[in-house]
């Protein structure tokens, strides 16, 4: 008898942990599938991703050597694909890096500073945050010209408003709460108090927040390559591949700009899951602890 | 988070748009194999009148209709029905009475123009001497920024000398100052209007006054240029069918395939490619031999260019099959030469023996090999410039700069907005840092002389200062012979000089198209709508 109870504790355990959504599964399974194409692009690629055969352009999918057809210089989509998803996935990775770092800076510094430093960085938030982020890349790409870094560094000064205002109304709520006026009573100093413990308590917001950035930024980053000011020729990503396709499309011959549309579409549904799924657990967990 | 419906809906459209178009085509596996097209030279003539036709500007809404402005796509197009030279183009550019009905060359140096009488311009004043010489001296006049400004190298002067009388004079011999007669350099407008309107002659607000089939009727900028037929017209042999003209500026070639497809747009010159398949089967797509070539200039030819075998290495790893085929979708030829043979208009023996004397381009990637393998210079990057506002151009460079890795050089691409590329060719700082251009220009009449001029020491056009004095000589010598075969011989030898330092290397002649609905008829495909009143060879089926 006594062999028994933990196991049906066991089972009773087992039946109380919530089951994962089957759009969480297939979210995080899509986007493992993504980042590990990416990573083993130049093994597992069919073909180099700029190899032209121009006697052999837009053949369609199922072509012998060519699963998934070839575009309109008879590069192989499949091989763009996969070493298009490095770039797809990477600069949109900066754009959340960079915004993370400026966003918590300036939320921080906002919260934690007040007086007129707050009103003056709300404000320059508020002003960043009206002006059309696609817009601001397309100006800076004009000045600087093609290629991703430009666009990139201007997308995360756009970005910065959306984490800042949220780092900035978490530290006001945490600066409240009486564990920090404790520190301050034993003596701890301001900046030390906010970073060693302030800081973590918000982390769990900005990596929310991050994730969801993360699907933005591709999406305006697909944008710009499709209107031919992201990454410079021949180089994939599937806003450029998208872009390229257009001439295809209205030949009745759609696969090449269909199939990257595609993954663009399911990459940034995945991350919206994924992030939202990230932010109401906090939320949840917010709940509890108070 | 607010921004989650916008990012997907950014997302669904990206891929939407990709979706709808491909819906919305009628293409098919059969669409992908291109057939070559025929060549049309003659249509029959319409039958009856039409009241409106809209006809789009492929490359935009004109900045001006000042035809001393006429070297722009979108201008010519438009102007060429308004206003009228002393001479015009006919069917294969043979030079016809326009303004004038006879040109007297009594020496070299001399041209006596006699105009027509009982000519008129659109307010119903009478087309004088003085309108004349004024229009060919406000060309010369270098503020104004006329293209055309370039003819007059050795022009003396011109004067009206009687009722219905010009006489040219210039300074030492020149053979193509003729061709020149039917182009914009001489096209005539109104003295006392040009003077009033003043830098405003031309535009939405000032307007033009000219003598052509058609009249401007309105011009709302952003939306679309009327005119209407001149019920004056001295030509009442080639009465226009067609009653009022609306012109759109729709740039975009998947809006254009649209617009076309759907009928909103009766035509169009320069229907993109890929919208062939469809408007073949609904309406008239027609198609021309061209006098454009496509090629490869070398700009920088102190780099890695400046060693022949680069040259030649570049030249051999071109997939001419490839671009004709899969680029032009079989709308093209391959040339051996810069000047294409459509552009021969004289002495065609001469020129066709000279050509076929030139080696057939194909692609030859072992021989571009050993060249790259001999070469000191041939792996140091090559910076290839193009426009992204033609597909072709960017699908043929993409091509070749694979090719070129393929044997081991280093072909970096450069693409260029329209605007950007056009500074290219406007001063030497818009060229910094480019090696090699792909570029498709035309000849504006068929004198291939006029084309390998530019490659002349010293001029404008000679962007890799390509410096031969063998070859400057024969090009004056040229320019200075009347003689049609003599001066074809020296142009072929001119030619055979270019095409051995390989200054440029001729890729494809394109052909010149017209796309136009099924109720209509009559417009032939030449590249001379840019200059003759096509307008008024159209009408209804």
């Amino acid at each position: 008898m006594t062999l028994t109870i933990p196991a049906l504790r066991a089972r009773g355990a087992a039946r109380r942990r919530p089951r994962r959504p089957l759009g969480l599964v297939l979210a995080a399974a899509f986007l493992s599938l993504v980042v590990l194409t990416a990573v083993l692009a130049p093994v597992l690629a069919p073909h180099s991703p700029e190899a032209t055969d121009l006697l052999n352009s837009l053949a369609p999918p199922g072509t012998e050597g060519h699963w998934l057809g070839t575009d309109s210089t008879g590069r192989d989509v499949l091989s763009r694909l996969m070493h298009g998803a490095r770039l797809s996935l990477l600069a949109p990775l900066g754009v959340v890096l960079l915004s993370g770092v400026l966003g918590t800076a300036v939320g921080l510094l906002a919260a934690r500073a007040g007086g007129w430093v707050d009103a003056v960085l709300t404000r320059a938030m508020d002003i960043v945050f009206a002006f059309p982020s696609l817009l601001l890349a397309m100006l800076v790409v004009a000045v600087f010209g093609p290629g991703l870094a430009a666009p990139v560094c201007a997308l995360a000064v756009a970005y910065t408003p959306f984490l800042g205002r949220v780092v900035r109304s978490m530290a006001l709520q945490e600066g409240a709460r009486p564990y920090m006026e404790s520190y301050r009573v034993m003596g701890f100093g301001e900046w030390w108090v906010t970073l060693r413990h302030l800081l973590p308590n918000v982390a769990p917001v900005i990596l929310a927040q991050g994730t969801l950035s993360f699907g933005y930024a591709l999406v305006d980053l697909a944008s710009l390559s499709y209107l031919g000011l992201g990454v410079r020729p021949p180089e994939a990503d599937w806003g450029s591949m998208i872009s390229q396709a257009q001439s295809a499309i209205l030949q009745g011959q759609p696969w090449s700009g269909l199939i990257p549309g595609i993954a663009v579409l399911l990459t940034v549904v995945s991350v919206n899951v994924l992030g939202e799924h990230l932010s109401g657990s906090i939320a949840r967990r917010q709940g509890e602890t108070r | 988070m607010t921004r989650r419906p916008r990012t997907a809906a950014l997302a669904a459209a990206l891929l939407g748009s990709t979706v709808l178009t491909a819906c919305s085509g009628g293409g098919g596996p059969a669409a992908g194999q291109p057939n070559a097209p025929t060549i049309t030279t003659a249509v029959p003539a319409p039958a009856r009148d039409v009241d409106t036709v809209t006809w789009n500007l492929a490359s935009g809404e004109p900045t001006t209709l000042d035809p001393a402005q006429s070297a722009l796509e979108s201008v010519s197009t438009v102007v060429a029905n308004l206003c009228e030279g002393l001479f015009t183009f006919g069917p294969d550019y043979q030079r016809k009475p326009a303004l004038a009905t006879s040109v007297d060359h009594p020496d070299p140096l001399t041209y006596v123009i006699h105009l027509r009488r009982g000519a008129t311009f659109w307010d119903g004043r009478p087309v004088t001497p003085e309108d004349v010489v004024y229009s060919v001296r406000r060309i010369l006049d270098p503020a104004l920024g006329s293209p055309w400004i370039g003819w007059a190298a050795n022009l003396r002067g011109i004067e009206p000398t009687g009722d219905d009388r010009v006489t040219i004079r210039l300074k030492k011999p020149d053979a193509l100052v003729p061709n020149f007669f039917a182009l914009p350099a001489f096209t005539v407008v109104q003295k006392a209007f040009a003077e009033k309107a003043g830098k405003g002659f031309g535009t939405a607000k000032g307007g033009v006054m000219c003598t052509g089939p058609y009249r401007v009727a309105g011009w709302t900028q952003g939306r679309e240029i009327t005119v209407t037929r001149n019920g004056t017209w001295w030509n009442t042999a080639a009465r226009p069918r067609v009653k009022s003209l609306r012109f759109t500026f729709i740039a975009d070639p998947a809006a254009q395939s649209a617009a076309l497809n759907s009928g909103d747009v009766d035509g169009q010159f320069n229907v993109p490619r890929a919208a062939h398949a469809q408007l073949a089967g609904r309406g008239n797509l027609l198609f021309g031999r061209s006098l454009a070539p496509t090629f490869l200039a070398v700009v920088d030819s102190g780099g890695a260019l400046s060693d022949p075998a680069t040259r030649q290495a570049i030249q051999a790893v071109i997939d001419y099959k490839g671009v004709i085929r899969s680029v032009y979708r079989g709308t093209a030829q391959p040339l051996r030469a810069l000047v294409p043979p459509a552009a021969w208009g004289y002495a065609r023996d001469v020129y066709q023996g000279e050509y076929d004397r030139l080696p057939e381009p194909t692609q030859d990637l072992a021989r571009a090999k050993d060249l790259v393998g001999r070469s000191a210079r041939a792996k140091e990057k090559i910076v290839l410039a193009y426009t992204t506002a033609i597909e072709e151009e960017t699908r043929t460079a993409t091509a070749i700069a694979d090719a070129a890795a393929k044997i081991g050089m280093r072909v970096e691409l450069k693409p260029m907005t329209g605007e950007r590329f056009a500074a290219v060719f406007g001063s030497p700082k818009g060229r910094e840092g480019i090696d090699l251009l792909l570029s498709t220009g035309y000849l504006d009449s068929p004198e291939p002389l006029s084309y390998y001029q530019f490659f002349t020491t010293g001029n404008f056009y000679n962007f890799a200062g390509y410096r031969n004095k063998e070859y400057d000589t024969v090009i004056a010598t040229a320019i200075g012979t009347e003689d049609p075969a003599a001066r074809a011989r020296l142009v072929v030898r001119a030619q055979s000089i270019l095409a051995r330092d390989l200054v440029t290397i001729p890729i494809a002649t394109q052909y010149v198209n017209v796309y136009y609905g099924p109720r209509l008829a009559g417009v032939v495909p030449r590249q001379n709508y840019l200059y003759t009143p096509w307008a008024a060879s159209l009408g209804g089926k």
